[in-house]
């Protein structure tokens, strides 16, 4: 005679025999532990193979070639920059050819950052002050990789605050680092505070940059039509349409 | 919809260059969250692996829907996954954590609550499976991957009858270590 556990799994695997299942099925009705077993025999089933799908091997797989390509890329920067000096004249005149297509993109519109103010934020010790007052100044200096240091330095303080992360995305924005400013700028756009049409309409000028469209446009699509940035953002989405 | 739904449908498609995508616009952030909370860059890495799979998990569900972007959900799986590592290393008490991993109150977390349990689970069920006996991991992998348990037999060199003895005794033993877990509470009697 089958033990329970084996009726189970005969019973969820179809291989029951018509006499397993007579005894199946008694026990089912008569005995509330079996049931429960079975219920939670099914679920680890279900369980079971949604997790052990081979699709999830490949998925791991594109992930891990996605994280190579990544890090290989970040290497290669490193490297080839030094090489960059020595070809720069060649570069220059090669991306002549090219300034038609490439115009369009990254000069037409410009992205215009506001000004950073200066002023006291919550949360305000000497040391954050001293880092949020020096990149106000190189900020506006549109020195945007020195106010990155410190806007940088500020948000690891304090992730929290908004005005830091703010003005962090902006000031990667003014690096030209489109994907990284994207990372601050969507989770504010996001949000309720007082920066949210702002970076929405930087973020959406971010993916104008990075020429997704499709991203911009629904960007643009979630500035208030009460806000400061609205009609820029309709004069960026005429440029995309 | 949100309009960062195509990250989602990158994962689900399996689709390299989408999720090459979502690396160069959202891995510093993982890795900077991360190295902020205690962690190195390697870990930034594997949390980051290991949420863009349960992420992959969450969505092959029909009724989830993505509604913030894609980085606030990703941020939101991998602070989950950090904090749990933190706890199962016995760091969580000694480790300064940032606000951003401390905010209970993320507004995110709770529209996505009933998907991150049910991850959560099933995470547990997974890491209850590593725990068995080789034997045991391998017979249950191999019956969930392949329908044919003839041929699974076969190519351990038993026979079917036995095979079907031995996975039911190995979901036997998972089931009792499921049901000591409290994840799976319901089922306790």
């Amino acid at each position: 005679m089958k033990s329970i556990e084996e009726l189970i799994e005969d019973y969820i695997d179809q291989v029951l025999t018509e006499e397993d299942q007579l005894i199946f099925d008694d026990l089912l009705e008569r005995d509330p532990n079996f049931k429960r077993e079975l219920e939670l025999r099914l679920e680890l089933h279900k369980l079971l193979a949604r997790r052990l799908d081979p699709n999830n091997d490949e998925l791991r797989f594109s992930i891990q070639e996605a994280e190579n390509s990544y890090k290989k890329e970040g290497k290669k920067d490193t490297i080839i920059l030094p090489l960059i000096k020595w070809f720069i004249p060649v570069i220059a005149a090669a991306s002549l050819i090219f300034v038609g297509r490439f115009f369009y993109y990254t000069q037409f519109p410009s992205i215009e950052l506001p000004e950073m103010t200066s002023e006291t934020v919550r949360g305000n010790q000497n040391l954050t002050n001293d880092h949020y007052e020096k990149a106000v100044v190189y900020f506006n200096n549109k020195e945007y990789k020195n106010s990155s240091i410190h806007l940088k330095k500020l948000v690891d303080s304090i992730p929290t605050n908004v005005v830091y992360n703010y003005y962090y995305g902006l000031s990667l924005l003014g690096e030209q680092n489109y994907g990284e400013a994207l990372g601050f700028l969507l989770v504010i756009g996001d949000g309720t505070s007082v920066f949210a049409n702002e970076a929405n309409y930087y973020a959406a000028a971010a993916y104008f940059k990075l020429e997704d469209m499709v991203n911009a446009q629904a960007r643009i699509n979630k500035i208030q039509e009460t806000s400061k940035v609205y009609k820029k953002g309709q004069e960026l989405l005429r440029k995309i349409e | 919809m949100h309009s960062d739904q195509k990250h989602i449908r990158s994962l689900l498609k399996n689709d390299t260059l989408g999720i090459k995508l979502i690396y160069s616009q959202y891995a510093k952030s993982v890795i900077r969250m991360i190295e902020s909370n205690n962690g190195s860059e390697d870990d930034g890495f594997d949390i980051l692996q290991e949420s863009l799979i349960d992420i992959y998990n969450i969505a092959l569900h029909k009724d989830f829907q993505l509604t913030t972007s894609f980085q606030s959900f990703l941020l939101l799986v991998a602070k989950r996954k950090w904090l749990n590592q933190l706890k199962k290393n016995k760091l969580l008490e000694v480790t300064k954590l940032t606000d951003q991993l401390l905010n209970d109150e993320d507004h995110s977390e709770s529209q996505y609550n009933e998907h991150l349990l049910q991850n959560d689970k099933e995470n547990t069920l997974m890491e209850l499976l590593a725990t068995l006996g080789e034997s045991c991991k391998d017979i249950i992998t191999r019956c969930m991957k392949e329908k044919r348990q003839e041929k699974i037999a076969e190519s351990l060199g038993i026979s079917y009858a036995y095979l079907r003895k031995k996975k039911s005794q190995c979901m036997s033993k998972l089931a009792q270590k499921c049901k000591n877990h409290p994840v799976f509470k319901r089922y306790q009697s």
